[in-house]
Protein backbone atom coordinates (compact mmCIF):
# COMPACT_ATOMS: atom_id res chain seq x y z
CA UNK A 1 0.00 0.00 0.00
CA UNK A 2 2.17 2.60 -1.22
CA UNK A 3 -0.23 5.35 -0.62
CA UNK A 4 -0.09 4.82 3.18
CA UNK A 5 3.75 4.34 3.19
CA UNK A 6 4.37 7.26 1.75
CA UNK A 7 1.66 9.97 3.81
CA UNK A 8 3.74 7.94 7.32
CA UNK A 9 6.95 8.63 5.56
CA UNK A 10 6.20 12.09 5.88
CA UNK A 11 4.33 11.80 8.52
CA UNK A 12 6.98 10.26 10.47
CA UNK A 13 9.95 12.77 9.60
CA UNK A 14 7.35 15.71 10.39
CA UNK A 15 7.28 14.42 13.58
CA UNK A 16 10.91 14.02 14.28
CA UNK A 17 12.12 17.16 13.16
CA UNK A 18 9.27 18.54 15.96
CA UNK A 19 6.14 19.29 14.24
CA UNK A 20 2.55 19.14 16.25
CA UNK A 21 0.90 16.30 16.21
CA UNK A 22 -2.53 18.03 15.09
CA UNK A 23 -0.44 19.36 12.14
CA UNK A 24 0.87 15.35 11.36
CA UNK A 25 -2.36 13.64 11.79
CA UNK A 26 -3.24 16.30 9.70
CA UNK A 27 -0.70 16.06 6.33
CA UNK A 28 -1.30 11.82 6.67
CA UNK A 29 -4.37 11.93 6.28
CA UNK A 30 -4.33 14.68 3.30
CA UNK A 31 -2.09 12.80 1.36
CA UNK A 32 -4.19 8.93 2.18
CA UNK A 33 -7.07 11.21 1.00
CA UNK A 34 -5.30 12.84 -2.26
CA UNK A 35 -4.12 9.13 -3.29
CA UNK A 36 -8.07 8.09 -3.30
CA UNK A 37 -8.60 7.06 0.18
CA UNK A 38 -12.54 7.44 1.04
CA UNK A 39 -11.43 7.78 4.74
CA UNK A 40 -8.26 8.33 6.71
CA UNK A 41 -7.84 7.49 10.08
CA UNK A 42 -4.87 8.96 11.62
CA UNK A 43 -3.91 9.01 15.88
CA UNK A 44 -0.53 10.46 16.37
CA UNK A 45 1.02 10.93 20.27
CA UNK A 46 4.74 12.17 20.22
CA UNK A 47 6.28 8.77 19.92
CA UNK A 48 3.87 6.76 17.34
CA UNK A 49 1.68 7.11 14.42
CA UNK A 50 -0.68 5.09 13.51
CA UNK A 51 -3.38 5.24 10.44
CA UNK A 52 -6.22 3.41 8.48
CA UNK A 53 -6.93 4.44 4.89
CA UNK A 54 -10.15 2.99 3.70
CA UNK A 55 -9.83 2.41 -0.04
CA UNK A 56 -13.28 1.47 -0.99
CA UNK A 57 -15.08 -1.84 -1.85
CA UNK A 58 -13.95 -3.09 2.27
CA UNK A 59 -9.97 -3.01 1.19
CA UNK A 60 -8.50 -1.11 4.57
CA UNK A 61 -4.81 -0.67 5.26
CA UNK A 62 -3.10 0.27 8.87
CA UNK A 63 0.49 1.02 9.53
CA UNK A 64 1.88 1.58 12.28
CA UNK A 65 5.37 3.47 13.25
CA UNK A 66 7.02 3.91 16.27
CA UNK A 67 9.00 7.18 16.35
CA UNK A 68 11.97 7.11 18.71
CA UNK A 69 14.16 10.19 18.37
CA UNK A 70 13.56 13.77 17.94
CA UNK A 71 15.72 16.47 17.23
CA UNK A 72 13.90 19.74 15.73
CA UNK A 73 14.92 21.16 12.97
CA UNK A 74 12.82 23.91 11.72
CA UNK A 75 14.14 24.16 8.24
CA UNK A 76 13.70 20.64 7.08
CA UNK A 77 10.13 20.83 8.31
CA UNK A 78 9.58 23.43 5.97
CA UNK A 79 10.87 21.31 3.34
CA UNK A 80 8.62 18.35 4.39
CA UNK A 81 5.59 20.86 4.53
CA UNK A 82 6.15 21.82 0.74
CA UNK A 83 6.97 18.46 -0.04
CA UNK A 84 3.90 17.55 1.21
CA UNK A 85 1.45 20.00 -0.67
CA UNK A 86 3.37 18.79 -4.19
CA UNK A 87 2.50 15.26 -3.07
CA UNK A 88 -1.37 16.36 -2.44
CA UNK A 89 -1.17 18.13 -5.71
CA UNK A 90 0.54 15.97 -8.33
CA UNK A 91 0.40 12.89 -6.56
CA UNK A 92 3.74 11.28 -7.67
CA UNK A 93 5.29 7.77 -7.45
CA UNK A 94 6.83 5.88 -4.27
CA UNK A 95 9.98 5.78 -5.76
CA UNK A 96 9.54 9.58 -6.28
CA UNK A 97 8.93 10.75 -2.88
CA UNK A 98 11.60 7.97 -1.16
CA UNK A 99 13.94 10.04 -3.89
CA UNK A 100 12.99 14.02 -2.47
CA UNK A 101 13.13 12.55 1.22
CA UNK A 102 16.82 10.93 0.48
CA UNK A 103 17.47 14.35 -0.50
CA UNK A 104 16.57 16.17 2.14
CA UNK A 105 18.21 13.79 4.25
CA UNK A 106 21.87 15.02 2.21
CA UNK A 107 21.15 18.73 3.08
CA UNK A 108 23.55 20.73 5.36
CA UNK A 109 23.06 21.16 9.27
CA UNK A 110 25.40 22.73 10.99
CA UNK A 111 28.44 21.40 11.77
CA UNK A 112 30.34 20.16 15.37
CA UNK A 113 32.60 23.34 15.46
CA UNK A 114 29.56 25.71 14.23
CA UNK A 115 27.30 23.67 16.71
CA UNK A 116 29.79 24.25 19.80
CA UNK A 117 30.07 28.31 18.83
CA UNK A 118 25.85 28.57 18.69
CA UNK A 119 26.10 26.02 22.25
CA UNK A 120 27.96 28.98 23.15
CA UNK A 121 26.11 31.86 22.12
CA UNK A 122 23.09 30.46 23.94
CA UNK A 123 24.93 30.01 27.33
CA UNK A 124 26.48 33.27 27.25
CA UNK A 125 23.28 35.47 25.99
CA UNK A 126 21.24 33.62 28.81
CA UNK A 127 23.84 34.18 31.41
CA UNK A 128 23.74 37.64 30.83
CA UNK A 129 20.22 37.79 30.32
CA UNK A 130 20.15 36.31 33.97
CA UNK A 131 22.19 39.14 35.41
CA UNK A 132 25.31 37.05 34.90
CA UNK A 133 28.29 39.92 34.67
CA UNK A 134 30.81 39.61 31.61
CA UNK A 135 32.89 37.14 33.25
CA UNK A 136 30.13 34.79 34.10
CA UNK A 137 29.24 34.95 30.95
CA UNK A 138 32.22 34.36 29.05
CA UNK A 139 32.87 31.68 31.26
CA UNK A 140 29.11 29.87 30.45
CA UNK A 141 29.94 30.45 26.75
CA UNK A 142 32.72 28.33 26.94
CA UNK A 143 31.54 25.78 28.99
CA UNK A 144 28.38 25.47 26.94
CA UNK A 145 30.77 24.81 23.94
CA UNK A 146 31.90 21.91 25.78
CA UNK A 147 28.36 20.73 26.72
CA UNK A 148 27.71 20.40 22.95
CA UNK A 149 30.95 17.41 23.11
CA UNK A 150 29.51 16.12 25.93
CA UNK A 151 25.81 15.75 24.65
CA UNK A 152 27.43 14.89 20.95
CA UNK A 153 29.67 11.70 23.21
CA UNK A 154 25.90 10.78 24.55
CA UNK A 155 24.49 10.85 21.07
CA UNK A 156 27.00 8.82 20.13
CA UNK A 157 26.96 5.97 22.87
CA UNK A 158 22.90 6.22 22.53
CA UNK A 159 22.10 7.38 25.88
CA UNK A 160 18.45 8.09 26.56
CA UNK A 161 17.78 11.02 26.67
CA UNK A 162 16.65 11.52 30.49
CA UNK A 163 19.79 10.27 31.42
CA UNK A 164 22.09 12.07 28.48
CA UNK A 165 20.58 16.01 30.06
CA UNK A 166 21.54 14.25 33.20
CA UNK A 167 24.99 13.93 32.36
CA UNK A 168 25.14 16.78 30.91
CA UNK A 169 24.05 18.84 33.40
CA UNK A 170 26.65 16.88 36.04
CA UNK A 171 29.38 17.85 33.09
CA UNK A 172 28.27 21.76 33.43
CA UNK A 173 28.08 21.74 36.83
CA UNK A 174 31.44 20.51 37.88
CA UNK A 175 33.32 22.57 34.97
CA UNK A 176 31.27 25.68 37.01
CA UNK A 177 32.08 24.55 40.54
CA UNK A 178 35.78 23.50 39.57
CA UNK A 179 36.16 27.21 38.54
CA UNK A 180 34.89 28.60 41.45
CA UNK A 181 36.94 26.56 43.02
CA UNK A 182 39.93 27.50 41.45
CA UNK A 183 38.97 31.30 42.62
CA UNK A 184 37.60 32.81 39.22
CA UNK A 185 35.48 35.88 40.11
CA UNK A 186 32.58 34.11 39.14
CA UNK A 187 28.90 33.15 40.80
CA UNK A 188 28.05 29.16 40.41
CA UNK A 189 24.17 30.30 39.65
CA UNK A 190 25.11 32.63 36.87
CA UNK A 191 27.48 30.31 35.21
CA UNK A 192 25.08 27.51 35.20
CA UNK A 193 21.62 29.04 34.05
CA UNK A 194 23.32 29.56 31.13
CA UNK A 195 24.07 26.03 30.16
CA UNK A 196 20.43 25.37 31.89
CA UNK A 197 19.13 26.72 29.36
CA UNK A 198 20.79 24.77 26.23
CA UNK A 199 19.21 21.49 28.27
CA UNK A 200 16.09 22.94 29.89
CA UNK A 201 12.16 21.20 28.63
CA UNK A 202 10.65 24.40 28.31
CA UNK A 203 10.01 24.01 25.31
CA UNK A 204 8.15 20.54 26.17
CA UNK A 205 6.31 21.82 28.85
CA UNK A 206 4.67 25.42 26.83
CA UNK A 207 3.91 22.34 24.24
CA UNK A 208 2.24 20.23 26.78
CA UNK A 209 -0.27 23.19 27.64
CA UNK A 210 -0.67 23.96 24.12
CA UNK A 211 -1.48 20.33 23.12
CA UNK A 212 -3.57 20.61 26.30
CA UNK A 213 -5.99 23.63 25.55
CA UNK A 214 -5.97 22.40 21.65
CA UNK A 215 -7.67 19.20 23.17
CA UNK A 216 -4.72 16.80 22.26
CA UNK A 217 -5.34 15.79 26.09
CA UNK A 218 -3.16 12.44 25.71
CA UNK A 219 0.30 14.50 24.16
CA UNK A 220 -0.31 16.93 26.34
CA UNK A 221 -0.02 14.74 29.71
CA UNK A 222 3.01 12.66 27.49
CA UNK A 223 5.51 16.05 27.01
CA UNK A 224 4.28 17.19 30.36
CA UNK A 225 5.16 14.58 32.78
CA UNK A 226 8.59 14.27 30.01
CA UNK A 227 9.21 17.66 30.66
CA UNK A 228 8.69 17.11 34.56
CA UNK A 229 11.36 14.11 34.43
CA UNK A 230 14.08 15.90 32.11
CA UNK A 231 13.78 18.84 34.54
CA UNK A 232 14.36 16.64 37.96
CA UNK A 233 16.91 14.81 35.82
CA UNK A 234 18.70 17.65 34.84
CA UNK A 235 18.47 19.54 38.19
CA UNK A 236 19.49 16.06 40.04
CA UNK A 237 22.77 16.81 37.51
CA UNK A 238 23.76 19.91 38.63
CA UNK A 239 23.17 19.99 42.15
CA UNK A 240 25.26 16.68 42.33
CA UNK A 241 28.15 18.84 40.74
CA UNK A 242 27.66 21.86 42.87
CA UNK A 243 26.99 19.97 45.94
CA UNK A 244 23.61 21.53 46.41
CA UNK A 245 22.47 18.48 47.97
CA UNK B 1 19.71 45.22 34.96
CA UNK B 2 19.18 47.58 32.15
CA UNK B 3 16.74 47.43 29.44
CA UNK B 4 19.00 47.62 26.47
CA UNK B 5 21.62 44.72 28.04
CA UNK B 6 18.67 42.25 28.63
CA UNK B 7 16.63 43.36 25.07
CA UNK B 8 20.70 42.07 23.66
CA UNK B 9 21.37 39.25 25.46
CA UNK B 10 17.57 38.28 24.61
CA UNK B 11 18.37 39.04 20.86
CA UNK B 12 21.56 36.98 20.84
CA UNK B 13 19.99 34.04 23.17
CA UNK B 14 17.07 33.67 20.62
CA UNK B 15 19.64 33.78 17.78
CA UNK B 16 21.32 30.77 18.98
CA UNK B 17 18.46 29.06 19.36
CA UNK B 18 16.95 29.87 15.46
CA UNK B 19 20.38 28.32 15.10
CA UNK B 20 20.51 25.40 16.86
CA UNK B 21 16.83 24.63 15.54
CA UNK B 22 18.86 24.86 11.78
CA UNK B 23 17.10 28.28 10.80
CA UNK B 24 18.46 28.61 7.52
CA UNK B 25 19.31 31.72 5.53
CA UNK B 26 17.18 34.81 5.15
CA UNK B 27 14.90 33.39 7.43
CA UNK B 28 17.06 33.99 10.66
CA UNK B 29 17.18 37.43 11.12
CA UNK B 30 13.24 37.65 11.48
CA UNK B 31 13.12 34.67 13.62
CA UNK B 32 15.89 36.19 16.48
CA UNK B 33 13.90 39.41 15.75
CA UNK B 34 10.71 37.58 17.42
CA UNK B 35 12.18 36.96 20.59
CA UNK B 36 13.78 40.63 21.00
CA UNK B 37 9.87 41.46 20.03
CA UNK B 38 8.87 39.21 22.68
CA UNK B 39 10.46 40.44 25.36
CA UNK B 40 9.96 44.31 25.01
CA UNK B 41 6.33 43.07 24.74
CA UNK B 42 6.54 41.56 28.10
CA UNK B 43 8.82 44.15 29.46
CA UNK B 44 6.04 47.10 28.35
CA UNK B 45 3.28 45.31 29.74
CA UNK B 46 4.99 44.85 32.94
CA UNK B 47 5.81 48.60 33.10
CA UNK B 48 2.01 49.06 32.31
CA UNK B 49 1.64 47.34 35.71
CA UNK B 50 0.01 43.81 34.69
CA UNK B 51 0.83 41.03 36.49
CA UNK B 52 3.56 38.30 35.58
CA UNK B 53 0.79 36.18 34.20
CA UNK B 54 -1.18 38.24 32.05
CA UNK B 55 2.05 39.69 30.54
CA UNK B 56 3.20 36.69 29.29
CA UNK B 57 0.21 35.93 27.68
CA UNK B 58 0.03 39.50 26.10
CA UNK B 59 3.84 38.68 25.03
CA UNK B 60 2.62 35.01 23.67
CA UNK B 61 -0.06 36.67 22.24
CA UNK B 62 2.08 39.23 20.32
CA UNK B 63 4.71 36.65 19.35
CA UNK B 64 1.61 34.48 17.83
CA UNK B 65 0.51 37.53 15.62
CA UNK B 66 4.20 37.92 14.85
CA UNK B 67 5.21 34.70 13.42
CA UNK B 68 1.74 34.29 11.15
CA UNK B 69 2.54 37.73 9.78
CA UNK B 70 5.75 36.77 8.95
CA UNK B 71 5.12 33.25 7.92
CA UNK B 72 2.90 35.05 5.52
CA UNK B 73 5.64 37.36 4.18
CA UNK B 74 8.20 34.58 3.37
CA UNK B 75 5.90 31.91 2.60
CA UNK B 76 7.36 29.72 5.50
CA UNK B 77 5.52 27.61 8.10
CA UNK B 78 4.80 29.93 11.39
CA UNK B 79 6.55 27.56 13.92
CA UNK B 80 10.20 28.90 12.37
CA UNK B 81 9.18 32.15 13.68
CA UNK B 82 7.33 31.42 16.82
CA UNK B 83 9.41 28.75 18.72
CA UNK B 84 12.36 31.56 18.79
CA UNK B 85 9.98 34.14 19.72
CA UNK B 86 8.41 32.28 23.16
CA UNK B 87 11.99 31.14 24.30
CA UNK B 88 12.41 34.66 26.19
CA UNK B 89 9.28 33.74 28.02
CA UNK B 90 9.68 30.14 28.36
CA UNK B 91 9.96 29.78 31.96
CA UNK B 92 12.82 27.27 31.60
CA UNK B 93 14.97 28.72 34.43
CA UNK B 94 11.87 28.89 36.50
CA UNK B 95 11.03 25.51 35.87
CA UNK B 96 14.96 24.44 36.79
CA UNK B 97 14.53 25.89 39.89
CA UNK B 98 11.56 24.58 41.07
CA UNK B 99 12.88 20.98 40.27
CA UNK B 100 15.95 21.43 42.05
CA UNK B 101 13.85 22.72 45.08
CA UNK B 102 12.56 19.14 44.78
CA UNK B 103 15.90 17.26 44.67
CA UNK B 104 17.24 19.50 48.05
CA UNK B 105 13.30 18.74 49.22
CA UNK B 106 12.54 22.14 49.81
CA UNK B 107 8.84 21.30 49.53
CA UNK B 108 7.41 25.36 50.53
CA UNK B 109 9.51 26.45 47.31
CA UNK B 110 8.81 23.59 45.04
CA UNK B 111 5.13 24.17 45.57
CA UNK B 112 5.72 27.97 44.92
CA UNK B 113 8.11 27.56 41.68
CA UNK B 114 5.85 24.85 40.62
CA UNK B 115 2.80 26.70 40.61
CA UNK B 116 4.40 29.55 39.05
CA UNK B 117 5.97 27.68 36.21
CA UNK B 118 2.71 26.22 35.34
CA UNK B 119 0.96 29.43 35.08
CA UNK B 120 3.68 31.08 32.82
CA UNK B 121 3.69 28.04 31.12
CA UNK B 122 -0.18 28.26 30.81
CA UNK B 123 -0.17 32.02 30.41
CA UNK B 124 2.00 31.18 27.09
CA UNK B 125 -0.47 28.20 26.10
CA UNK B 126 -3.26 30.96 26.15
CA UNK B 127 -1.95 33.44 24.16
CA UNK B 128 -1.37 31.01 21.56
CA UNK B 129 -4.68 29.67 21.72
CA UNK B 130 -6.08 33.42 20.97
CA UNK B 131 -3.61 34.47 18.64
CA UNK B 132 -4.18 30.71 16.52
CA UNK B 133 -7.94 31.37 16.69
CA UNK B 134 -7.06 35.20 15.23
CA UNK B 135 -5.34 33.78 12.85
CA UNK B 136 -7.42 31.02 11.93
CA UNK B 137 -10.16 33.53 11.57
CA UNK B 138 -8.54 35.77 9.43
CA UNK B 139 -7.66 33.07 6.92
CA UNK B 140 -11.10 31.91 6.51
CA UNK B 141 -12.38 35.48 5.63
CA UNK B 142 -9.26 35.58 3.31
CA UNK B 143 -10.03 32.26 1.23
CA UNK B 144 -14.02 32.96 2.00
CA UNK B 145 -14.68 29.49 3.34
CA UNK B 146 -12.98 27.18 5.58
CA UNK B 147 -10.77 24.20 5.41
Amino acid sequence: MDALSTALDLGEQMLICGAEVRRVEDTVGRIGRAYGAKRADVFSVTSSIVATLDMGGGALFTQTRRIHDQKIDLSRLDRLNALSREICLNRPERGEVCAALERMRELPGYDPAQQCLIYALISGAFSLFFGGGAMDALLSAVIGAGLRVVVGAAEGMRLNRILAGSLGAFAGGALAMLAVRLGLQVSFDKVAIGNIMLLTPGLTLTNALTDMLSGDTLTGLIRLIEAMVTAVAIALGFALAGGLL
Amino acid sequence: MNAALSLSAVFFGSLGFVLLFNVRGRNVLPAALGGLMAHAMLLAALAAGLGEAASTALASLASALYAQGMARLRRSPATQFLVPALIPLIPGGLLYHTMLSAVSSDWPAFGEGGARTLTLSGAIAAGLAVGAAFGGALRMRGKGEGK
